[in-house]
């Protein structure tokens, strides 16, 4: 009977070390999965934000797209043709010989996937960038030339002269929990339009 | 109690130790992930009052002289949050010279540097641009 016991012990003392074992291996390989796919979407935000290189060739980020608000615009046009906080079309050259293009830069509406960011030039149907999932809304605030947000900025062309955007990228995670949690990379940034300025 | 039982326990005890020895070590690693994401965003805040001084630099008059930013940027301390977090923001500008060295400072030459510090995910001060190595920029007068 003594054996018995001590052979019943055992089994539960060793299960127990072993489901432990298991546990821990199971929630070591989520943690270093999901650190691989935020470094990984950190990575793709940031080359899609400030632009990559692939061979020779340089893929331009929004922050240089939008660099080019008012570039090659005369005077007397309006470079900006619409404002709104998800959506943000102006005029501007790519570079000094082009002629002025219209660059549309946009979230279209949502799905069960997210909400899709485009940037558009001149064709309004191929976009150019896009589409980039979010998991939020786009959120753009105009700014003045006080460094002051403008309140209703599709009717104040006149005031901006820069943005700050909001977005928001995502993944989904490994562990199908309920409570389970998308990886995020929550980005803001700046973009002054030195155009408007000279 | 046998001295089986007691082996036992003791081998779960030590087991135990390296599972969180282990448990830590890719906690930190994951929080090493988190703090770089922060010093990302501390970048695009740095860059973000280069852009403005560079701005307000512009134009025929521009918005500020150079001695007016100068001025206005001496010493400006302003908070920024973004995602929650909250970044400590610190410019400090000085007259230098071509180089950016202020013992032979020049009017026509102003360094702005920036410095910013932030809660990290371990909730230690994370700093981003520190006193010794600023985030920084030289600035050139147009003569307005």
């Amino acid at each position: 009977m003594s054996s018995l016991l001590d052979v019943l012990g055992a089994t539960v003392v060793g299960s127990m070390v072993l489901l432990m074992i298991f546990t821990s291996l199971f929630n070591m390989q989520v943690i270093n999965y999901n650190t691989q796919l935020q470094i990984g979407l950190t990575k793709m935000s940031e080359d899609l934000i400030t632009g990559r290189k692939t061979g020779n060739i340089d893929q331009p980020g929004i922050e240089s797209i939008l660099s080019k608000v008012g570039a090659g615009v005369s005077t007397s046009t309006d470079p900006i043709i619409e404002a709104t906080s998800i959506s943000f079309k102006f005029l501007g050259q790519i570079n000094p010989t082009s002629s002025v293009s219209t660059f549309y830069f946009v979230q279209e509406s949502g799905t069960s996937e997210g909400f899709p960011l485009y940037v558009y030039q001149n064709d309004m149907s191929n976009p150019i960038i896009g589409p980039f999932w979010m998991a939020d809304t786009l959120d753009i605030t105009y700014i003045d030339m006080n460094d002051n947000v403008v309140n209703t900025p599709d009717s104040n062309h006149d005031l901006i002269r820069a943005i700050e955007v909001n977005l928001t990228f995502f993944y989904d995670t490994y562990q199908p929990d309920i409570d389970k949690r998308l990886v995020r990379h929550n980005i803001v940034f700046w973009k002054y339009f030195k155009n408007l300025y000279l | 109690m046998n001295i089986q039982m007691l082996l036992v326990l003791l081998a779960l005890a030590l087991f135990s130790t390296m599972l969180l020895n282990t448990y830590n070590i890719v906690l930190d690693q994951s929080g090493l992930v988190y703090d770089n994401i922060l010093y990302l965003q501390g970048q695009k805040i740095a860059d973000r009052y280069f852009q403005r001084i560079e701005s307000e630099l512009l134009g025929d008059p521009p918005i500020f002289s150079f001695t007016a930013i100068n001025t206005i940027y001496a010493n400006m301390s302003e908070t920024v949050t973004v995602n929650n977090v909250i970044f400590n923001v610190q410019i400090n500008s000085t007259y230098c010279d071509s180089l950016g060295n202020t013992p032979y400072a020049d009017t026509l030459f102003q360094k702005v540097d920036i410095q910013m510090n932030c809660l990290s995910t371990s909730l230690d001060t994370l700093y981003i641009g520190t006193l010794a190595s600023p985030f920084s920029k030289v600035f050139f007068s147009r003569g307005f």
